[in-house]
């Protein structure tokens, strides 16, 4: 007997006393030379008891111990919304939507200024939005007596979409604005809200071509 | 005996019970199931004409400091066939619009770029922390309480729609405006596009317009080799964009 779990001065054996350590596993693992009842029938098997239990003990302890000082501090560590919705802190949710709103949304804006909605809707920026132009009105919107938006400049404003660019879609309205109106600003002959020129001016291209074309 | 042979039958046994146990302890959702909206966003290239406003509204909705975009733009110039080599310049993001195009000719486009809230999003499978998720409306988010700021993310998008915010020092990222499109509103970038390029849509919502246009137009996702299940749709994307 100098195989598996066997002491060869003393000649004891473990054994195991697991309800799941039936003959069979013991012999589907050990063979089928080291089975209780192979060692019993030669004589050889002395079972240890549970004499020396302390160290157990000891080490049951300590183990309890560790597992209730991880659960503290998993409990006092992971944010109780952790897990919520996923792998993440649920309250982050909230916090990201608490982010203050800047642009009110057209909706805001068509509640008062029906009068310039009503100019839009039938010019060619009917499907521009207000802000688009204006900046953000949230505050504007909050308190329209106190704060009120600042008038943009179209000589800066109009350039940003219409100044000509090759990389534009062909079909969009593009000016060079150097030759385009020769210096004055586009106010001058073009509503914004409704920019096709107004009544009395002299007709012009209503979609000017590109300026290497011009030229 | 535990022969070799036994071992080889008893580890795959080990391995399909593992996964058994696993799979019988469900992560705690119990919201999930209840999100009516999965959002997304349409961008029509034949419409954008790199004015920048999206730019400019990202920036003021959402405080993002100089120089760090959430949203930019990109103008891509293509001379003739080749469409593996194009030309692609952004100064300042697109930000105060693009100077004229010094080559004339060729193919000139505008490409207004964002997170791609995937589906499978790289940057949320490398958070250690668990600081970076999928919100239940398909929104990738950054928990910044959470976030450590180790840029695994960063370099972990492929679309490079993430940084590092300068005096925050956590990861910062395009939220699809969650802080509106959770009242209501749609997002800076759409409320400001003066074209119509950008739309929010909401996949989930059976009466949002996107479904019809998504039958019936050409539309694609940026580098849908990898499989990220973007959810930014383009609709006339050019070959060359990468």
């Amino acid at each position: 007997m100098v195989d598996f779990g066997v002491d060869p001065e003393h000649q004891l054996v473990t054994v195991i006393t697991a309800p799941w350590y039936t003959p069979a596993v013991s012999e589907y693992i050990h063979g089928p030379c080291l089975t209780a009842a192979t060692l019993e029938g030669q004589g050889n098997l002395s079972v240890i008891k549970l004499k020396d239990a302390e160290h157990l003990l000891r080490l049951a302890a300590v183990f309890i111990a560790g597992l209730a000082v991880f659960l503290v501090l998993r409990a006092v560590l992971v944010p109780h919304s952790f897990g919520q919705y996923g792998h993440y802190r649920g309250d982050a949710l909230a916090e990201v939507a608490a982010h203050p709103v800047r642009f009110a949304g057209q909706k805001v804006c068509e509640d008062c200024h029906g009068d310039i909605v009503a100019t839009k809707s039938s010019g060619k920026h009917a499907g521009v939005h207000c802000e688009a132009c204006h900046g953000p009105q949230a505050a504007h919107a909050e308190n329209p007596v106190d704060i009120k938006p600042q008038l943009p400049d179209t000589a800066v404003l109009c350039a940003r979409c219409h100044e000509a660019n090759v990389a534009k879609p062909a079909g969009f309205p593009q000016v060079d604005t150097r030759d385009h109106s020769g210096g004055q600003t586009c106010k001058t002959c073009h509503q914004p809200h409704s920019p096709l020129l107004m009544p009395g001016e002299k007709p012009q291209e209503q979609t000017p071509k590109k300026p290497e074309k011009k030229a | 005996m535990i022969t070799r042979r036994r071992l080889l039958y008893l580890l795959p046994a080990a391995a399909i019970a593992w996964e058994h146990v696993l799979a019988g302890t469900p992560e705690l959702s119990p919201n999930f199931q209840k999100a009516t909206h999965w959002y997304g966003m349409l961008l029509d290239l034949t419409k954008c004409i790199g004015c920048g406003n999206c730019v400019r509204a990202c920036r003021v909705e959402n405080d993002v400091p100089e120089g760090y975009f959430r949203t930019w733009v990109e103008r891509y110039h293509l001379a003739d066939w080749r469409i593996e080599n194009p030309s692609v310049d952004s100064p300042d993001g697109g930000e105060h619009g693009f100077p004229q195009s010094t080559e004339i000719g060729g193919k000139n486009f505008f490409v207004p770029k964002l997170c791609n809230h995937c589906v499978d999003s790289p940057c949320t499978q490398v958070c250690p922390v668990g600081a970076t998720f999928d919100s239940p409306e398909g929104v990738v988010l950054v928990d910044e309480k959470y976030c450590l700021g180790c840029r695994y993310c960063v370099q972990a998008c492929p679309y490079g729609c993430r940084f590092i915010h300068p005096k925050k020092h956590v990861a910062q990222k395009c939220t699809l405006c969650y802080h509106r499109i959770t009242k209501g509103l749609t997002t800076a970038c759409c409320e400001n596009c003066p074209t119509g390029t950008r739309q929010l849509v909401d996949l989930k919502d059976p009466n949002d317009p996107v479904h019809e246009y998504l039958k019936t137009h050409s539309v694609q996702v940026l580098k849908p080799h990898l499989a990220t299940g973007a959810k930014v749709y383009y609709n006339n994307l050019d070959g060359s964009v990468r």
